[in-house]
């Protein structure tokens, strides 16, 4: 039995900051010595799952480690050898995702990246204060890389209105309720198991799941950090060619809109499909418990739509896939906001647009990656039927995955209606697979070696 | 779309590890492949599979199969976990029996043992270029081919 200590998590595990601006911070180490005092110094201000934050105060500071970063840190050597690393960090964590389905960072690799900061504010003053602390205080042992090539060197979100993201839904909405204690009730919630690591289990295992790394990463989690443009113009203007296909008797903005819906699986306002398929409804529109399994065929939420996939709920699952998931799952913590400026009306303005990022998770392998297969190839579910096999999440799928149908299907009641050649809304633009240290494991880390 | 998996452990060379390889290839027929068999067929993700040993020296456990590695992988150490104990028993390098029991550390395991065809193939699910590797039937898979039989 055991009980997550939240003093011990950074607080972005616990809970997804409702704060309207964000800043990521990317460095690679120059002086570990130097690098780790920065560390140290910095520790006391990260934000950890006990700070109350019903007084909303400003900044809420988070870190993040490489594969890379432990090593030019020096705590690959200090805590044990690297051999014994090696043999005890996922391959995921160590090898950094192809170029082809993380994107490219511009101007350097990910496996530069050693150390990631991540501020969260209320105000723009206190963001560009803290991020010239962090600059100044950095700069004897860490050199920042910048993907970004306008405006502040660093990745920035911010909140659009109504909490949407830029294809204009709302987002945040459905989150795992975590089991944090494993003496509590609540049978229905989600094991910590499957975000915190150190506690791994034979049916939800993560590693290190012994010795002195396991030590070090317990109660941290790994985080997926990403940034996706969003294609908003492809989008819009796709809903504009096709709503009235789908919908020849509605006008063509309500058509557009019943679009949408039916390629996320949640109307705009968030109101599941599921629950509600002909229109939006907001007393519906922060609804998360709901399931697919009086909707086999995809009448209410197609099955290819994009929350169906990312969140399978009472799906089954096919019988090679099962074993994967014993506990249930794949389960995800996501934290994300959107940057860039939204677009207005369908035109594309040649302007870089889309979200920031983390999914947080024990078992990259089999929540991350496993999701992200579904998405660019839903065949996990008999659900599925055998002849589309090779189809895709219609919102999200990567329309290169070799041998994919990029084709999308929507049930009426007059019929099934054919979208052709789904167009791709969105790219990847660098992807860093992040240790998020818990706060023991972050002293440790910030040590100099005996 | 089909992948190939290329399994090859290099079997330790002392006299009780050879002693045992005699004797699994002895009861092959009769006592594992019947439980390879089986758990094939409940897959419905595999094309075709074999294990060969390779003068005594290498064991290679050859398959084309489809969809994920990481399913295709913790379904199998499920299924066939006996039968995969007795081959990594043999296999240099080997973790302790126990260390099987653990999904991530037999993946771990078996994916360093994993090889790489000659030549390109179609990019695998990470995204690298895989081997070469020919398919008469494009990308069809399993269970699109059996439900047209």
């Amino acid at each position: 039995m055991a009980r997550i200590d939240p003093a011990n998590v950074q607080g972005i595990v616990f809970q997804l900051y409702r704060y309207p601006l964000s800043r990521h911070l990317l460095f690679r180490v120059k002086d570990a010595s130097e690098a780790r005092a920065f560390l140290r110094k910095w520790i006391v201000q990260v934000t950890h799952a006990a700070v109350d934050l019903s007084q909303r105060p400003e900044p809420l500071v988070n870190i993040g480690v490489t594969w890379t970063g432990l090593a030019a840190l020096g705590v690959i050597g200090s805590v044990d050898t690297l051999d014994s690393a090696t043999s005890a960090f996922p391959s995921e964590f160590r090898i950094a995702p192809s170029a082809a389905i993380a994107g490219a960072w511009k101007g350097f690799a990910s496996s530069d990246v050693h150390l990631t900061i991540h501020l969260h504010c209320k105000t723009e003053a206190k963001l560009a204060e803290t991020t010239g602390e962090i600059r100044a205080d950095a700069a004897s042992g860490l050199v920042e890389l910048s993907p970004v090539e306008d405006g502040d060197r660093s990745i920035s979100g911010r909140v659009l209105g109504n909490r949407r993201l830029h294809f204009g839904f709302r987002d945040g909405i459905s989150q795992p309720a975590v089991k944090w204690d494993d003496a509590a009730a609540g049978d229905h919630l989600v094991d910590f198991r499957h975000f915190i690591l150190g506690y791994s289990s034979p049916n939800v295992p993560s590693s290190p799941s012994e010795g002195p790394w396991a030590d070090l990463v317990r109660d941290g989690t790994y985080g997926v950090f990403q940034r996706v443009q969003q294609n908003v113009a492809a989008f819009e203007s796709f809903l504009t060619r096709n709503a009235a296909a789908l919908a020849p008797d509605l006008p063509i903005a309500d058509a557009r809109e019943l679009l949408a819906a039916k390629m996320m699986g949640r109307w705009r306002n968030g109101t599941p499909m599921a629950l509600s398929p002909e229109r939006p409804d907001d007393s519906s529109a922060d609804a998360t418990e709901f399931g697919y399994s009086d909707d086999p065929t995809g009448a209410r939420c197609p099955v290819a739509a994009h929350v169906r996939i990312a969140n399978r709920r009472d799906q089954p699952l096919i019988p090679v896939v099962e074993p994967t998931f014993p506990a249930g799952g794949p389960h995800l913590l996501r934290r994300g906001m959107a940057y860039g400026p939204e677009l207005q009306g369908e035109e594309d303005d040649g302007v870089d647009r889309g979200l920031v990022g983390m999914f947080l998770c024990a078992n990259p392998r089999t929540q991350y990656f496993i999701v992200m297969h579904w998405i660019n190839k839903t065949d996990f579910s008999p659900v599925f039927n055998v002849d589309r096999l090779h189809w895709q999440d219609m919102m999200m799928g990567d329309r290169s995955t070799p041998g994919v149908v990029t084709k999308g299907a929507i049930r009426t009641a007059q019929g099934e209606v054919l979208l052709n050649a789904l167009p791709q809304f969105i790219k990847a633009q660098g992807t860093l697979l992040l240790l998020v240290p818990g706060m023991k494991g972050l002293s440790r880390i910030a040590r100099d070696p005996a | 779309m089909a992948h190939a998996l290329n399994l090859t452990l290099r079997i330790k060379q002392d006299p009780d590890t050879l002693k045992r390889l005699a004797d699994i290839a002895s009861i092959f027929p009769t006592k594992i492949q019947p439980k390879i068999d089986a758990a094939l067929r409940k897959s419905q993700i595999v094309h075709f599979a074999r294990v060969l040993v390779i003068e005594n020296r290498y064991l290679q456990v050859i398959t084309e199969y489809d969809g994920s590695h990481a399913d295709y992988t913790e379904f199998f150490r499920r299924e066939l976990a006996d039968v995969f104990a007795m081959l990594f028993s043999l296999a240099e390098d080997a973790p302790p029996p126990e260390a099987m029991q653990d999904a991530n550390k037999f993946f771990e395991f078996s994916k360093g043992l994993q090889l790489r065809s000659l030549g390109d193939g179609e990019k695998d699910e990470d995204g690298n270029v895989g081997g070469y590797l020919f398919s008469a039937y494009g990308n069809r898979e399993v269970r699109e081919i059996l439900s047209k039989l």
